[in-house]
């Protein structure tokens, strides 16, 4: 097994982080010594991982704001990630699942659950200023609401991490002009790399930005 | 001059202009406490302090001039990043907590749910009973459990298709006699699918509307309960004795026409712990669960948090000692 990125392990195609609560699964992954498998079909995050991302922001002692939260299957992967010195905000509306994340939160003391719609950041402006917002809501306003946080809650150099439907991006050309709508919004961002991931998301990408 | 103010979970704090902290006023560190805090209004004392200045108490510059501070302010307090984020943590939970809506009437549709549910097991068990006594005409030798016989009627058909098979009294069946019974086995199979979606349904939705009860007892059985009691505020009402008898009201019926002797359980004796409890203990395990359940039903309806590990671990230890 070996340390890709800080906190992340490899053994061929497999991805793996330490469980932070040894012995528990969350979402029916497998658990090997301290490990905790990373499921690339039910992360996009761990998809992006296996398809070439380059760099990884989200590392030991990272601050997080989490939009679209679900049930906490990459969240709790977040979590083993950055440790217990690093947070993660993570923002959820729907409250049936909501219940579950708040479950995975319950033994992990890094996750901060907030039910509350991510077009309102208003509505959780108590968060700190974070070193990553990643956005998964799969909401036709996605780009929008991303720069909305981003603009209430992201530092300086902070990254912006969006999980986005292909189409709504053109993955082929260059970054500066990818979101086929909405590129001019995201001029304050570097977009650094597009990350397809189709191959373990059906239609997916993972778009990488810098706040400059 | 002018002056804004800004919250965060460790309290509130008031900036002039240049993002300089003019007054503060920090809540205790007990995530709960600082929840209720943060909701209410600003504290006068605060406000005195401020004689000169034109305060805005809502503005997105306070915010964010708060925002980049939160950790120096935080670290001060709690002495390091993971005693800070242990207080985040909480207050999110208390927070998200406090916005989850109220189960207004919620309660009616898992008592409808649970009924459902128990119609479909009777339906099931009639079905089941009518392809016995119809496949036993063809094949009466075969001895399978209820479902092994509706899986193998609907995958198999006729006897001559059993590995096993060697020979039958039974009728023969001409293809379309076939046909029909595994049509018929096919219903039931599906039947038995979607009683599991409904199942799940129950116990999810009893989890979310009755955390603390259904964290005591499986959650069809506190579904089932809950449809006996009739609403979840009226199991908040309940004496522990009651709920001790919920769903025996056949049998205290019986009783009180003086036939038969007084029930000493309703649905509780089918909780493993009373189940698994030694003949002679089990009516007081009874009594114990039926306690903490009160108690749990109290804090569902009333106070809604979610004290389900601490409830747990009491009982636990309460029936240690007993059976110890
Ligand atoms: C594709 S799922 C996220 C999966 C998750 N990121 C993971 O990998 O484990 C999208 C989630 O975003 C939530 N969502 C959609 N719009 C939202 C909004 N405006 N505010 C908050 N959450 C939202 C949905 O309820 C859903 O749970």
């Amino acid at each position: 097994m070996k340390e890709i990125f800080p906190g992340i392990f490899r053994k061929g195609n497999e991805l793996y982080t330490v469980n932070a609560v040894p012995g528990k699964r969350v979402y029916g992954e497998k658990l090997t010594d301290n490990y905790r498998e990373w499921i690339p079909d039910r992360s996009k995050l761990a998809s992006a991982i296996l398809c070439g991302l380059k760099e990884m922001p989200v590392k030991p002692g990272a601050k997080i704001v989490y939009l679209g939260a679900s049930t906490g299957t990459t969240v709790s992967h977040v979590s083993d990630i950055i440790g217990l010195d690093g947070i993660v905000y993570a923002v959820e509306f729907a409250e049936r699942v909501m219940r579950k994340l708040m479950d995975v939160a319950k033994d992990r003391k890094n996750i901060v659950p907030i039910l509350a719609d991510a077009r309102k950041p208003e509505d959780y402006s108590w968060v700190e200023e974070c070193d990553v917002v990643y956005v998964d809501v799969a909401d036709p306003q996605e780009t929008e609401l991303s720069l909305r946080n981003a603009e209430a809650f992201l530092k300086k150099g902070g990254y912006m991490l969006i999980a986005v439907k292909s189409q709504s991006i053109d993955v082929t050309k260059d970054p500066k002009l990818v979101f086929k709508e909405e590129s001019e919004k995201l001029k304050d961002y570097k977009i650094l790399q597009i990350v397809d991931i189709d191959k373990y998301q059906k239609d997916h990408a993972l778009v990488v930005a810098v706040n400059q | 001059m002018k002056a804004a103010m800004a919250k965060c979970p460790f309290g509130i704090f008031i900036f002039d202009e240049q993002g300089n902290i003019l007054a503060s006023r920090l809540y205790p560190k007990d995530p709960q406490k600082a929840l209720e805090l943060f909701g209410e209004k600003t504290p006068k004392e605060l406000l005195d302090q401020l004689k000169g200045y034109e305060l805005k108490t809502k503005s997105s510059e306070a915010d964010s001039m708060l925002r980049v501070r939160i950790r120096e302010i935080g670290l001060e307090i709690f002495g390091s990043h993971e005693n800070m984020n242990e207080f985040l943590s909480e207050f999110g939970m208390a927070f998200t907590r406090s916005r989850m809506k109220k189960a207004v009437g919620r309660d009616n549709l898992i008592i409808q749910a649970s009924n459902a549910l128990d119609d479909i097991n009777k339906s099931i068990n009639l079905f089941v009973t009518r392809l016995r006594e119809w496949y036993g005409l063809h094949y009466p030798e075969l001895k399978l459990s209820d479902n092994e016989l509706i899986k193998s009627v609907c995958e198999l058909g006729a006897r001559e298709n059993f590995p096993k098979f060697r020979s039958s009294t039974g009728t023969g069946l001409v293809p379309e006699d076939e046909e029909i019974l595994m049509k018929y086995a096919a219903l039931i199979e599906r039947m038995h699918e979607d009683k599991k979606g409904l199942e799940k349904y129950v116990k999810e939705s009893v989890r979310e509307t009755m955390p603390n009860f259904s964290s005591l007892i499986d959650p069809l059985l506190a579904a089932r309960m809950l449809a006996m009691a009739g609403s979840t505020e009226r199991l908040a009402r309940m004496t522990a004795s009651t709920i001790q008898l919920l769903g025996a009201e056949k049998a205290l019926f019986r009783h009180l026409k003086q036939k038969g002797k007084p029930p000493k359980f309703g649905l509780i004796f089918y909780s493993p712990y009373v189940q698994n409890a030694p003949e002679g203990k089990r009516g007081k395990m009874a009594r114990f669960l039926a306690s903490k359940l009160m108690l749990a039903a109290r804090i569902d309806y009333y106070s809604k948090r979610d004290e389900s590990s601490r409830l747990k671990k009491e009982l636990e230890e309460e029936i240690g000692r007993v059976l110890a």
